[in-house]
């Protein structure tokens, strides 16, 4: 008995131990967090909106430093006071039913690191879902996704939503680097929620319901050739480097034979139809160029539905592309002229239910309703 | 300063106590005995082996998820012509992702209603507290009967509705509708999401007439000098949880009816202006409803409802820490205030669920101050707890390891909520991995290890015969380190901004550098399960087989180890007067004697000498 207890006693301290070693080298690798990158020791996807994500990422940093401590202060006294009030022979406990003293302390200065806590983060809460910026100073986009697709309208030359220039997507979000954008959303079916990994965005998305995100994407996402993998640059580094563009760097994102986890293997390959392709050099377009030529391609992010929305849930992904401001201009020229994806869906639903969602609450002559 | 002695008020319920000291004749037929049976402690074990049933189901549910999380779209193995019987598989016998989502969904409700509240408050709740208040049965025998028996026809129905048409639910154990109230959003959303609705509404009387009786029963019926101050912290537990129980549940049960309403009737009250299916065809009764409301209703239940699976399991961690400490528990009032404090806040803090639905960002504000104070009971206890093993003499029997598992991962689960509680951080996290990492650590690890210490704990007492240690020190390790290895890597998917409830991650580039976290995860989880059946084979075996079990194996102080074992039908042959509290072990009073001093032995109460 007493042995058995020995070791089963020592296999929760190991395992505690290790726990606690993971832990200590995981908040060791803290010390790589910056003032840019406050996440740098973490899993999270890098963060490249600095208008506000930093911010959350420097709480999570905060909170991480102080649940840790909280972590190793418990744990470790659990384990020590196991170790050390052990039983054994000729021992008896201490006799001893609380001391107000105690609870004193362990109920105030926590409730005082509580407090602290709320409060340090009210701040940013309110920047990010209640100080949106006006819609005369961001490039407004209205998101309408469904079962299960993300539609995207942009309003067009007039600047106004619902008129017939509106431009419409259908899985693919295009924006500009550096600017503010709001993205208005309403839902067709069911509730989605628009997932920005690396912008640190998540709004759900709710029928009968207008719910808004604002965000800056500082960064515009590339693909390293050369190590084969994604990186994010300034809009700045993007007009000193050479960068790939169009279907002569194409994606592949296969499975290996053979492999059962369907670990895809990513990748740009050589289009061996179209060996020659635009490349953005400078600001300027080169034409014809070789896929060789360059070490990067324009890549993008992801957006992903966090809610789930049925049957078809866990395929609801749409690309977002971050382009430099000329870029960008490019191609709402582009698409303004090509015939608009899923366009009628947000004439016969969208501004036909919500017609007051269209509006700039600035401007709108009635507040629109229930807002 | 050590804290004053213990209320020395000898209880007003000692006056009504006598009226029920006579023994009613035993049980005269198998029936009566085994079936429709008024006995709390037959009830508790048919609460019991019910809920042990929908274990293995809901944790097969959980093999398969964790299989397509590994291996998306890979037959599932050993399955051969049953999957094509089941709505779940295509026909080589892999997810589909439609089946999938009935997984999620039928895992969580099954897991929360059917397993983890009947465990441990139908079994727990009913065995003990009887018992603890030294009683020879609840309030009312027979309205538990029939909080039995309306947990048992909830179960078969939520257990058929896997074979109706187009499967059962889907939308998640929230429902959140639209989704679960349009049939034609998700074949789940049919006749399986209304099985799913019926159940849970019959789940929900069963809770408050358990819950009625359990208040009951703890009010007036204790024991000739048991006061409320000398209950044990279990029976605490279940007084609070049942006060959740009462308070919250009518509220769940309104929800439940207000969306079967709109199933059955075809109203809106659910369903907003201009909803429209794929194919933009309009929904004919859309139109005026709030898709907000059913979120507000849904989380004012079943924030409550998940304190309602932890409270008990902080009773039974304090009694066995107690009693494996040999030390009374350290600040019992404290305890007792900190329970109170969480009933309190848990009632305003179910926005924390829905910082970003849409719900008004300042009033998530509000909800996240809630919040972060709920957070302080909890610390609160831990503190408690680690001080109630200072000083003790501690005896590292199974109940004690799992008691000290319970704390261990109580701490991390509780410390998650604390990122998620942050508004700002929870905008990230939400809906991740993160929530399911933290959930399971509070429920799973916390709970689930506090149910099977008090399995372990009062098996002589249920069924008179002991468990085989060994078995029981082997089945605690490889769920000790097994648990760890499938949910503390999902805090890391979670940070990596793996969705929850996704059917394949790797339809997503930012998530596949994850995926071998996810095959490591799964193939943990299915060691997990089956080291289950080292429990269930001990069980089974030691039910019938097991070397008989003295009185009071533990030396323990409460009422329940002064009966034989297994207890008679009657409990006590003559009801017990206390003289203390429950845990007056290693007292100064009983020098050189015993380390330990029954709440019914006649004589003085040490604490009273502080
Ligand atoms: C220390 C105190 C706790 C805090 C601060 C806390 C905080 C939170 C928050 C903010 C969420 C929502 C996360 C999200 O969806 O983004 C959450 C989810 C959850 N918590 Fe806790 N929690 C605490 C303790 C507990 C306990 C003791 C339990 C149960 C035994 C529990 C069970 C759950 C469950 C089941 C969910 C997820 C529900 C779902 O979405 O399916 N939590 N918690
Ligand atoms: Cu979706
Ligand atoms: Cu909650």
């Amino acid at each position: 008995m007493a042995r058995a207890a020995r070791l089963t006693a020592l296999l929760l301290g190991c395992f505690l131990i290790l726990a606690m070693g993971g832990a200590a080298a995981w908040a060791t690798d803290g010390a790589k967090a910056t003032q840019e990158n406050w996440t740098a020791w973490s899993y999270m996807p890098e963060n490249i909106n600095f208008a506000y994500g930093q911010k959350t990422d420097y709480l999570y940093f905060v909170i991480m430093v102080l649940v840790a401590s909280i972590f190793f202060l418990t744990e470790g006294l659990l384990l020590w006071f196991m170790w050390k009030y052990r039983a054994r022979a000729g021992h008896k406990a201490t006799y001893v039913h609380g001391s107000n003293t105690l609870e004193v302390i362990w109920t105030v200065i926590p409730a005082l690191i509580l407090i602290w806590l709320a409060f340090a983060q009210r701040g940013t809460w309110a920047e990010i879902k209640q100080d949106f910026p006006a819609e005369k100073d961001a490039v407004v986009i209205q998101a309408f996704p469904e079962q299960f697709q993300w539609n995207f309208r942009y309003p067009g030359a007039d600047e106004k939503f619902g008129t017939k220039d509106d431009i419409t997507t259908v899985n693919v979000l295009t924006i500009p680097v550096d600017r503010k954008i709001l993205i208005k959303m309403t839902s067709k079916d069911v509730i989605h929620s628009f997932f920005l990994p690396n912008l640190r965005v998540k709004q759900d998305v709710v029928p009968g319901m207008l719910t808004k995100v604002w965000f800056v994407a500082n960064r515009i996402p590339v693909w390293d050739l050369k190590k084969q993998q994604m990186v994010f640059i300034t809009d700045a580094e993007f007009k000193a480097k050479r960068i790939g563009f169009g279907s002569t760097w194409r994606w592949t994102s296969a499975v290996a034979e053979g492999d059962t986890t369907n670990q895809r293997k990513l990748s740009y390959e050589k289009n061996p139809k179209k060996p020659t392709g635009t490349v953005l050099a400078g600001g300027k377009v080169e034409k014809e160029q070789a896929f060789e030529s360059v070490d990067y391609v324009l890549h993008r992010c992801e957006v992903a539905c966090a809610e789930l929305c049925g049957l078809g849930h866990t395929k609801m992904r749409a690309m977002l592309n971050i382009l430099p401001a000329d870029r960008y201009a490019a191609w709402i020229e582009e698409a303004s002229e090509e015939a608009a994806a899923g366009a009628e869906k947000w004439t016969t639903i969208w501004d036909k239910f919500h017609p007051d969602y269209n509006a700039d609450p600035a401007t709108a002559a009635v507040a629109p309703h229930g807002k | 300063m050590i804290e004053a002695h213990a209320a020395a008020v000898s209880g007003g319920a000692a006056e009504h106590a006598h009226d029920e000291d006579h023994i009613h004749p035993p049980p005269a037929t198998w029936f009566t005995k085994y079936v429709w049976t008024y006995d709390h402690k037959t009830i508790g074990k048919q609460y019991l082996f019910t809920a042990m049933f929908f274990g293995l189901i809901g944790g097969l549910l959980a093999m398969l998820i964790r299989w397509q999380l590994a291996y998306p779209g890979q037959p599932v193995p050993w399955l051969g012509s049953i999957a094509k019987a089941m709505f779940f598989f295509d026909d080589n016998g892999a997810i589909l992702p439609e089946g999938y989502n009935q997984m999620v969904t039928m895992h969580g409700t099954i897991m929360i209603f059917f397993v983890v509240i009947p465990i441990i408050v139908g079994a727990m709740g009913n065995f003990l507290i009887p018992l603890h208040v030294g009683a020879r049965d609840v309030a009312f025998p027979f309205l538990n009967a029939l909080s039995y028996w309306l947990y048992l026809p909830a179960s078969v129905i939520i257990f058929a509705s896997f074979f109706v048409d187009k499967g059962a639910a889907a939308a998640g154990w929230t429902s959140y509708p639209p989704l679960s109230a349009v049939a034609e959003m998700a074949p789940g959303s049919g006749l399986g999401q209304t099985f799913w609705l019926l159940s849970v509404f019959l789940l929900g009387f069963s809770s408050i007439v358990g819950g009625l009786n359990f208040l009951t029963t703890i009010i007036t019926m204790r024991a000739p000098g048991l006061t409320m101050w000398r209950l044990p912290l279990v029976t605490w537990a279940q007084f609070v949880t049942s006060i959740f129980q009462t308070l919250a549940t009518p509220v769940l049960a309104s929800a439940v009816c207000l969306m079967l309403v709109d199933k059955l009737t075809g109203s809106s009250l659910f369903l907003p202006a201009g909803l429209h299916l794929t194919g933009d065809k309009a929904v004919g009764n859309s139109g005026g409803g709030s898709a907000l409301m059913w979120q507000h209703i849904f989380w004012f239940y079943s924030h409550p409802a998940v304190y309602i699976l932890v409270l008990p399991g902080m009773g039974v961690a304090s009694d066995l820490l107690a009693t494996f400490a040999r030390k009374p528990i350290f600040g019992y009032k404290v305890m007792v205030f900190s329970m109170s404090g969480i009933i309190g806040l848990g009632f305003i803090v179910w926005g924390h669920h829905m910082f970003v639905s849409g719900m008004n960002p300042m009033v998530g504000t509000s909800f996240m101050m809630a919040t972060m104070l709920i957070a302080l009971p909890s610390g609160v206890k831990v503190f408690n707890w680690l001080a109630t093993l200072w000083g003790g003499n501690i005896r590292f029997t199974t109940p004690m390891l799992c008691a000290l598992s319970f704390v261990a991962m109580f701490i991390i689960g509780g410390l998650s909520g604390l990122f998620m509680a942050a508004t700002p951080v929870d905008i990230f996290i939400h809906d991740t991995y993160y929530v399911v990492a933290h959930f399971h650590y509070v429920v799973f690890g916390g709970t689930l290890f506090a149910m099977f210490g008090g399995i372990y704990f009062w098996f002589p007492k249920m069924f008179g015969r002991m468990c085989n240690e060994t078995l029981a020190k082997l089945h605690w390790a490889v769920t000790f380190i097994t648990f760890n290895a499938v949910f503390f890597p999902m805090h890391i998917l979670g940070e990596g901004g793996h969705m929850r409830r996704i059917a394949d991650p790797t339809n997503y580039d930012f998530l596949l550098p994850l995926q071998p976290m996810n095959v490591f995860i799964s193939i943990s989880a299915f060691v997990l399960g089956a080291g289950q059946f080292i429990f269930l084979g001990n069980f089974f075996y030691s039910m019938f087989f097991g070397p008989k079990a003295d009185p009071n194996p533990w030396q323990s102080n409460t009422l329940e180890w002064t009966t034989p074992s297994p207890i008679p039908y009657y409990n006590y042959e003559k009801i017990p007067t206390v003289y203390r509290g429950p845990y007056e072990y290693s007292t100064t009073v009983a020098e050189g004697q015993a380390d330990w001093l029954a709440q019914s032995t006649p004589g003085a109460d040490p604490a009273e000498h502080h």
